[in-house]
């Protein structure tokens, strides 16, 4: 807006006469319309630039599935094996977290703008992937999992008779 | 920290298991809870001997059952019993009233015991044993002026007399009559005389007096029965005499006291049963019953003249017994005047009742209800109502329209009864004496108790209370092997449940089946015309859904019954396998029908085992409950993997008492396949003897037996399993692919001696098992399976624990906790019954010998019943108010916001 | 095929092999043998034929000796038309004991069973406690009766019997001394149960401590790349 000013002026004094190159350059800017935006793709490339921030986040967001598993680790570890209230919670916690985040996947990138954000879902996803096994492996090693022939025992039908037989001592 | 925890549980956790199982063992009720879910009835059993005692409100009787016992006369209850060592030693072989107010048993075997109780209390005044040796079978007792008499009657030779001090005991003068006429069968006592017959006369010879000399009177008649008068002033005998043509006559003959003379009453065509005198007027009369189509009629005629006496004679219907009762006594107020009298009286069907002279009958009671052999318990059938809805649901093939119609019909029926209900008019449609409250309720708790007694009388109870509500004798039949088979519940729609009795013919000893509706009692007998030895109920229901019993006769023919299912038997024959064992040769034999053609059905011997009666002589075999439901399959093992129950429907146990020279006692028990003959499994038990008593269920078997080597009741589990893998988990079959089962095995002491034992049942044989153990000491233990598992074990490994197997203790525990009769001791427990109730949960017990006792129990508690404290009303209640609290705060909330926002 | 000319007398030895089912067997005083004679019945009806003998040697070591005749030609036949029409094939064990004594006893099982499985099959001898035999039940434990192919003739010339003698097993008696040894063991224990634990803290607790430091290292090592991150 300054320079279309600064050209006005210059009619009127016509001091400045490198910029009279061309004569095509008497149409100005339409209002709104900056040259310099040309430039600022440019500096996407730099390192405090948003566009970069944005991918950081991404990944920060994709990796934290995975970095929770330590901490995973070590609470199914104090959580010991016994059935109890507190280990029940702590593996539902465990198992329905992941789950949870799988299903909100689509929500949870919405923030991160762009078609780039595929590699960062991917590793978002495997990271919940381990940490639904953990919850699960640690199911099975509390006994939770029907993985056992005991645990279908119930279903088991009693076998049909193929023969039939009565008697006892003898009546006379 | 959490896992410090842990590690410090583990140390107690063996207490805590036992803790745990006592836990769950117990079953005991809370003090307001007796009497709720039980009932106990006490019995005496049948009449031996009975006389009113001198105050007229007592009956003194001693029973077949061991037992002397005080009856209130005024509402036949029991005042006192006393109940008597097992047979030999306390069978009662004299009962008399002292001097005093005391009862006076002689009872035992080779050596007697004289006995006195008190009549009021039932104290036990003295007690002496007998010195000497006395052939009991020969002697005949009295008791005279505090001398216990024992006459040893030597037929055709002469009698001894032993006489005793009847306070002491000490023999205070033994001689001995000459009596070439006497003849044990022939004599009896009647105060101090024995008074014999022989021929057309009697003779009688003081025995009381050491050298008083024989009476001998001559009649005109040739006698053929002789009774003892125990009445009146005078000694005396009934005399039945041959009969003369079709006449038989009776007549009283009283002897002579002291210078009197002899009384001949004059003949009568009735036998008599008492004499009544007037000690003023020397007058005698005689009293004689008499059954004419169930009226009994009392007749007083006078001695002499043989007229009857109108105002001391009656006649009332009488529907105890369809035979004679015995006259026991006559007891009369102060006054000598029968129509003042009452008489105890017992019949053939085991029943003690007092009649009033005038015909009123006080009270009875059904003593045969104490010699009880078979129990079965019936679920009642379903009300009208709910009839009709079954019936509207049963019919599948009716069509849209039929079946429109018959719900319209049945909903017209609901409707009616609904505004009847509301309007108070009752059904007039009720049969009558039938009772209306025998339906089915939501639980199936209430039953019908269904037994056959020893006696040959039929009774249904009420198990909620253990009312009689139908009864029906058997006459003329031997019960000593009776059979009892459900054929038809009462789940069968519009046919009535129906049951059937097997038992013999006292005369002819062929077979004689009693097929009834367990609900009324109502049945048809019919006589066989052939000896069964074996009898089993066919596997599948004919098209009236009556399961048909197979009938093996000792000429090993088959017959069915109804004949009717020939041909379901016969397309079934194949598959159906019998087998009978016979205790004198010890061999078993097995038979299959797979020889039957439609008309014919034959059994074919296929298998025998030999059990050498030389060295071993069968005891007892117990099969399983072809009712029997097995829910779990398997048991899981700590390691979570199942180790499969060998639960083989067809296997039967086996014991037998063995004899062996260096052991003396050996007990065998062998566990064999029905079908195939095969010994499965064989254990013997060296130095171990009987009472056994054996479980057999699911895929194991529990018996006890005493230990000779450490004189103690030991109690063996044996447990039978597959192994890890199921070999045909579809189909059992007996003969194809035979399994060798692994078997588990344990001992215990059971620091109790053992009566009668059986497990819990439930329908669908989901809860846990228990066994009840009746024990001598008259309670009943209700032992959970788990102390007898023979998988328990010594050292527990973390595996073990995880099973949840209490660790090894070798005396098993008895809390009074577990006694399911808590204070009401049970003499003579014969056996106990168990039937699946309604509710999964939940047994019910009755337990039978001398007492009757009913109870519930819940093995694993009772997990499908709300406790008694829960309070829908409060429960609703709560809901509704907090319902209404949060739909008014969500009102008042809304408004305050809508406040705030214009604010 | 069978050659018609073979000599149908000619018995032959066919299987010394026995099982004895050993274990917590019962110990017998005396030792004997036992002869049983083994017929069969080819048919529903009629006379059982020899189908050879069995000497039980002693009892006590279950040692057995079988000689078992040729399946005739004509007996095969018969044999597999009992299969066929899904009947049983019956057998007759007599048997001598020691004391001269004849038992007699039957057995049976499906003759498809027996067809199928090439007439290998087990029989076994229960004796009891004094020794003598309580039972011989015959069966076949490899046919399953459900139209398996039976094999050629050529195989089901000689019956491969398996003979199995069974004694009954001891009755275990309540292990009184084991129990009474173990509580006195867990006394000894509790005894010696109070004396002081003298190891170091971290000698005791060393497997809570480590997982901790662990964690507390993870999550340290995890702050210098999130920290600056925080920081812009």
């Amino acid at each position: 807006m300054s320079s279309n000013r600064i050209s006005a002026k210059k009619y009127k004094w016509g001091l400045d006469f490198p910029v009279r190159k061309t004569g095509n350059q008497d149409v100005l800017s339409p209002p709104g319309f900056n040259p310099s935006v040309s430039q600022s793709s440019v500096e996407t490339s730099k390192e405090n630039d948003p566009s970069h921030l944005i991918i950081k986040k991404a990944w920060d967001l994709a990796l934290a599935p995975l970095k929770q598993v330590p901490m995973n680790l070590f609470i199914m570890y104090m959580a010991g094996n016994s059935i109890s209230i507190f280990p029940i919670m702590m593996v539902g916690m465990l198992l329905v977290r992941p789950i949870k985040a799988l299903f909100t996947l689509q929500s949870t990138f919405k923030m991160i703008e762009g078609h780039h954000a595929f590699m960062q879902k991917f590793v978002y996803f495997l990271g919940n992937i381990v940490g639904m096994l953990l919850a699960l492996y640690k199911c099975q090693s509390m006994g939770l999992l029907p993985s056992h022939s005991s645990d279908w025992l119930a279903f088991i039908d009693p076998p049909v008779r193929l023969e039939y037989s009565g008697g006892g001592m003898s009546l006379i | 920290m959490m896992t410090k925890g842990r590690i410090m549980f583990v140390l107690p956790l063996q207490v805590f298991f036992i803790f745990l199982g006592i836990i769950t063992g117990s079953n005991c009720i809370y003090e307001d809870q007796v009497g709720k879910f039980d009932w106990h009835q006490s019995y005496i059993g049948a009449l031996k001997f009975a006389y009113g005692d001198a105050s007229g409100k007592r009956g003194i009787v001693a029973t077949e059952s061991n037992v002397v016992a005080a009856l209130n006369l005024k509402t036949g209850n029991i005042l006192w019993r006393q109940i008597l060592e097992k047979e030999p030693l306390g069978k009662i072989l004299y009962l008399s009233p002292s001097s005093g107010s005391e009862a006076v048993v002689v009872s035992g075997g080779s050596k007697p015991l004289v006995r006195a109780f008190d009549t009021i209390n039932g104290a036990l005044g003295f007690e002496w044993p007998l010195p000497g040796e006395l052939n009991l079978d020969k002697v005949i007792w009295a008791i005279s002026t505090d001398k216990l008499y024992a006459v040893s009657v030597n037929n055709g030779v002469d009698f001894v007399v032993n006489q005793f001090s009847l306070r002491s005991g000490s023999q205070t003068g033994k001689w001995q009559h000459n009596a070439p006429w006497a003849h044990k069968s022939k004599c009896v006592i009647s105060r101090d005389l024995v008074i014999c017959y022989s021929g057309k006369e009697i003779h009688s010879v003081r025995f009381s007096q050491k050298d008083a000399k024989a009476f001998t009177l001559e009649l005109h008649q040739q006698i053929v029965n002789i009774r003892s008068v125990k009445s009146g002033e005078k000694p005396g005998v009934f005399l039945d005499f041959a009969e003369n043509g079709s006449e038989q006559s009776h007549q009283v003959v009283l002897l002579p006291e002291q210078g009197q003379s002899i009384v001949k009453c004059k003949l009568m065509p009735y036998s008599a049963h008492w004499v009544l005198s007037d000690p003023n007027h020397e007058a005698v009369s005689v009293v004689q019953l008499i059954l004419k189509n169930k009226v009994l009629e009392v007749v007083t005629t006078d001695c002499m003249s043989g007229k009857k006496i109108e105002e001391s004679s009656s006649a009332f219907p009488f529907t105890i017994s369809a035979s004679l009762p015995q006259l026991e006594d006559v007891i009369c107020g102060s006054r000598n005047d029968l129509s003042l009298c009452r008489l105890l009286v017992h019949t053939e069907e085991e029943s003690i009742a007092l009649l009033h002279s005038s015909g009123k009958q006080l009270w009875v009671r059904e003593e045969s209800l104490a010699s009880i052999s078979v129990v079965e318990m019936m679920d009642l059938p379903v009300s009208d109502k709910d009839a009709a809805i079954e019936k509207e649901f049963d019919n599948k093939e009716a069509g849209l329209l039929g079946m429109f119609g018959r719900r319209l019909v049945s909903q017209t029926l609901q409707f009616q009864q609904l505004l009847q209900t509301v309007f108070g008019i009752s059904d007039p449609i009720q049969p009558a004496g039938q009772r209306t409250d025998l339906v089915r309720d939501d639980f199936g708790l209430h039953k019908m108790i269904v037994v056959a007694t020893k006696a040959g009388k039929l009774f249904g109870l009420d198990n909620l209370n253990g009312e009689i509500v139908w009864q029906k004798m058997l006459t003329n039949v031997d019960t000593s092997s009776m059979q009892l088979f459900v054929q038809r519940t009462t789940r069968h729609g519009p046919y009535p449940a129906q049951c059937s009795l097997l038992l013999k013919d006292k005369v002819s000893n062929e077979s004689v089946l009693y097929t009834f509706d367990p609900i009324t009692g109502v049945g048809l007998k019919k006589n066989l015309g052939y000896r069964v030895l074996q009898a089993m109920l066919l596997s599948v229901m004919d098209e009236e859904s009556l399961r048909p019993i197979l009938l093996l006769d000792s000429e090993e023919k088959v017959y069915i019954e109804p004949q009717t299912a020939i041909s379901l038997a016969d397309s079934f024959a194949a598959s159906t396998y019998m087998y009978v064992a016979n205790t004198d040769t010890g061999i078993m034999n097995g038979y299959t029908l797979a020889q039957s053609t439609g008309e014919r059905l034959v059994a074919s011997k296929v298998w025998d085992v030999v059990f050498n009666p030389e060295t071993q002589t069968l005891v007892n075999i117990v099969g399983k409950s072809p009712q029997e439901r097995v829910h779990s399959q398997g048991r899981v093992l700590g390691d979570r993997s199942v180790l499969y129950k060998y639960v083989n429907p067809n296997l039967i146990a086996v014991v037998t008492q063995g004899t062996d020279p260096l052991h003396k006692y050996v007990l065998n028990v062998y566990l064999l396949d029905a079908v195939s003959g095969a010994v499965i499994f064989s254990i013997s038990h060296k130095r171990a003897r009987e009472p056994i008593h054996l479980v057999h269920t699911e895929n194991w078997v529990v018996y006890t037996y005493f230990s000779e080597k450490w004189r103690r009741t030991e109690i063996t589990a044996i447990e039978l399993y597959e192994g890890k893998t199921q070999s045909n988990s579809g189909a059992f079959s007996s003969l194809l692919s035979p399994v060798n089962p692994l078997v588990e095995r344990q001992s215990y002491i059971l620091p109790a001696m053992v009566q009668s034992m059986t497990p819990t049942v439930t329908e669908k044989g989901i809860t846990s098992r228990h066994l009840l153990v009746g024990l001598a000491s008259g309670a009943v233990l209700e032992l959970p399976w788990m102390f007898v598992d023979p998988r328990r074990p010594v050292t527990v490994t973390p595996e073990m624990r995880e099973e949840g197997v209490i660790p090894y203790m070798p005396e098993l525990p008895i809390p009074t906790e577990s006694i399911i009769n808590y204070n009401k001791s049970l003499p003579q427990i014969n056996g106990i019954h168990a039937a699946p109730s309604g509710l999964e949960s939940t047994s019910l017990v009755l337990v039978y010998g001398l007492d009757l006792f009913y109870t519930r129990v819940a093995p694993s508690k009772t997990f499908d019943v709300l406790k008694e404290d829960f309070d829908p009303f409060l429960i609703s209640m709560v809901l509704v108010g907090l319902g209404l609290a949060s739909y008014t705060t969500k009102r008042l909330a809304s408004r305050k916001a809508l406040k705030q926002a214009w604010k | 095929m069978i050659r018609s000319n073979h000599p149908y007398f000619a018995f032959v030895l066919l299987s010394i092999c026995s099982t004895l089912v050993l274990g917590d067997r019962y110990d017998f005083e005396i030792d004997g043998t036992i002869i049983v004679r083994l017929r069969h019945y080819l048919s529903d009806d009629g006379n059982p034929e020899d189908r050879g003998n069995l000497t039980i040697q002693s009892i006590r070591t279950g040692s057995v000796a079988l000689s078992q005749a040729i399946i005739k030609p004509h007996h095969l036949t018969r044999l597999k038309a009992l299969a066929k029409n899904d009947q049983l094939y019956r057998m007759q064990a007599t048997v001598v004991t020691s004391s001269n004594k004849v038992v007699e006893f039957l057995t049976f099982m499906k003759a498809c069973a027996l067809v199928e499985s090439g007439f290998s099959d087990v029989l076994t001898v229960n004796l009891d406690h004094s020794g003598g035999v309580i039972a011989i039940s015959a069966s076949a434990p490899y046919g399953i009766c459900q139209g398996a192919p039976i094999p050629p003739d050529e195989k089901l010339r000689f019956f491969n019997t398996t003979i199995v003698v069974r004694h009954m097993d001891n009755g275990p008696v309540p292990d009184t001394a084991t129990y009474i040894q173990k509580m006195e063991r867990e006394r000894d224990a509790r005894e010696r149960g109070d004396q002081k634990d003298n190891r170091s803290f971290i000698a005791k607790y060393w497997m809570y401590i480590v997982p901790l430091l662990i964690f507390v290292l993870l999550s340290s090592a995890g702050q210098p790349e999130g920290a600056p991150a925080a920081a812009r």
